[in-house]
């Protein structure tokens, strides 16, 4: 198929390709921090984890440190209808607000964990009623409503459920979903 | 339809669908740094630090990948790009599966994490790191055939070259 010119006419190609690629992705780079920093919300160029990148907004909300071992009280489907029926509930979906927007829970607030430090203010005040608020993300393995659920009862909330099924769970159970 | 014809229909189809590829993909990054940035420390290959770099500039290189894969200048470097990237991302791959993580690919925006959609999005990187290599090779052995002929740079777009030419044989083999 390919003679030995071929194969070298290929090695020059490529020798030059890997040089004019270098040089694309240094230009990427330097074009992608400029283009951050335009951001209204810049992103850090230093990496830190989201659980880090949450911890220090809770913290900065003024979050107590010493609730968090307690958790918050993790609910089935069952337990969490139950809940619903006995009393007027806030319902909190932690998974990011594009999933909310696709389909949530009937009633329930958007809460994302990415966004949390941002909209808790805005919503503290519907929070704090006494109400017990039910938080759930996208299955029983996301980590979002944990972590969601736990800040909450570190800013003093009291009554703090975990759904654990999240929306996996309801839609299985053919449950009505809602869109905006 | 001559076989070169064909081989040539299949290359400019292959080539905007990879580009249409390229862009959707990076299209989908933008506008979620810190998700893709997340996606990306998840595979624990780059520094802790470096996870937002990557991030940052990842997108932008698809995105000129297949801009310029559409363009004229720079089509062969585009699509050794595009060759490059889907090599990175699919050793990056193969080595999550191999250290036995589950993450979510985060390759098109998201989506489950579970061995199944890493195997299928292994699958996808490794068809589109051959399709463009085969595409970028294509186009090298043409640009290099170009320049024997008549020593002037190479069109943006492969002529048709006349019957009877003395490079036909060539043409024949090089596709």
């Amino acid at each position: 198929m390919i003679n030995a010119t071929g194969w070298m006419v290929l090695a020059r190609a490529a020798a030059a390709d890997v040089l004019a690629c270098a040089l694309g992705l240094s230009v990427a780079c330097a074009a992608g921090v400029v283009l951050n920093s335009l951001r209204d919300e810049p992103a850090s160029l230093v990496y830190s984890d989201s659980g880090q990148r949450f911890e220090a907004g809770v913290a900065r909300l003024g979050a107590a440190s010493d609730v968090a071992a307690s958790g918050a009280d993790p609910v089935d489907l069952a337990g969490l209808r139950t809940v619903m029926r006995g009393a007027e509930t806030v319902l909190l979906d932690a998974r990011p607000e594009i999933f909310h927007r696709l389909g949530h829970i009937p009633g329930a607030v958007s809460l994302p964990r990415e966004e949390f430090e941002a909209l808790y203010p805005r919503l503290r005040e519907s929070l704090q009623r006494g109400n017990p608020l039910i938080v759930y993300c996208a299955n029983p393995s996301c980590q979002d409503g944990g972590m969601v659920a736990a800040a909450l009862r570190r800013l003093g909330h009291r009554r703090v459920l975990l759904f654990t099924g999240g929306w996996q769970a309801w839609t299985a159970a053919g449950l009505p979903e809602e869109k905006p | 339809m001559t076989p070169e014809r064909l081989a040539r229909f299949v290359a400019t189809g292959l080539r905007f669908s990879l580009a249409a590829i390229f862009i959707f993909a990076a299209a989908l990054k933008l506008g979620d740094v810190r998700g893709f940035a997340d996606k990306i420390a998840a595979y624990k290959l780059l520094p802790a630090w470096s996870p937002n770099l990557a991030a940052l500039t990842l997108p932008l290189a698809e995105l000129a990948a297949g801009a310029l894969a559409i363009a004229g200048t720079c089509r062969r470097t585009a699509l050794f790009g595009m060759a490059l990237l889907g090599a990175i991302f699919s050793v990056a791959l193969a080595s999550a599966l191999a250290r036995g993580l589950v993450i979510d690919c985060g390759c098109f925006g998201g989506g489950d994490a579970s061995v199944q959609g890493m195997l299928l999005a292994l699958g996808r990187a490794t068809l589109i790191m051959v399709a463009a290599a085969w595409l970028w090779a294509r186009l090298s052995t043409g640009q290099a055939r170009h320049r024997q002929a008549d020593g002037s740079a190479p069109p943006a777009r492969q002529v048709r070259k006349p019957v009877g030419s003395p490079l036909r044989s060539s043409v024949r083999s090089g596709g």
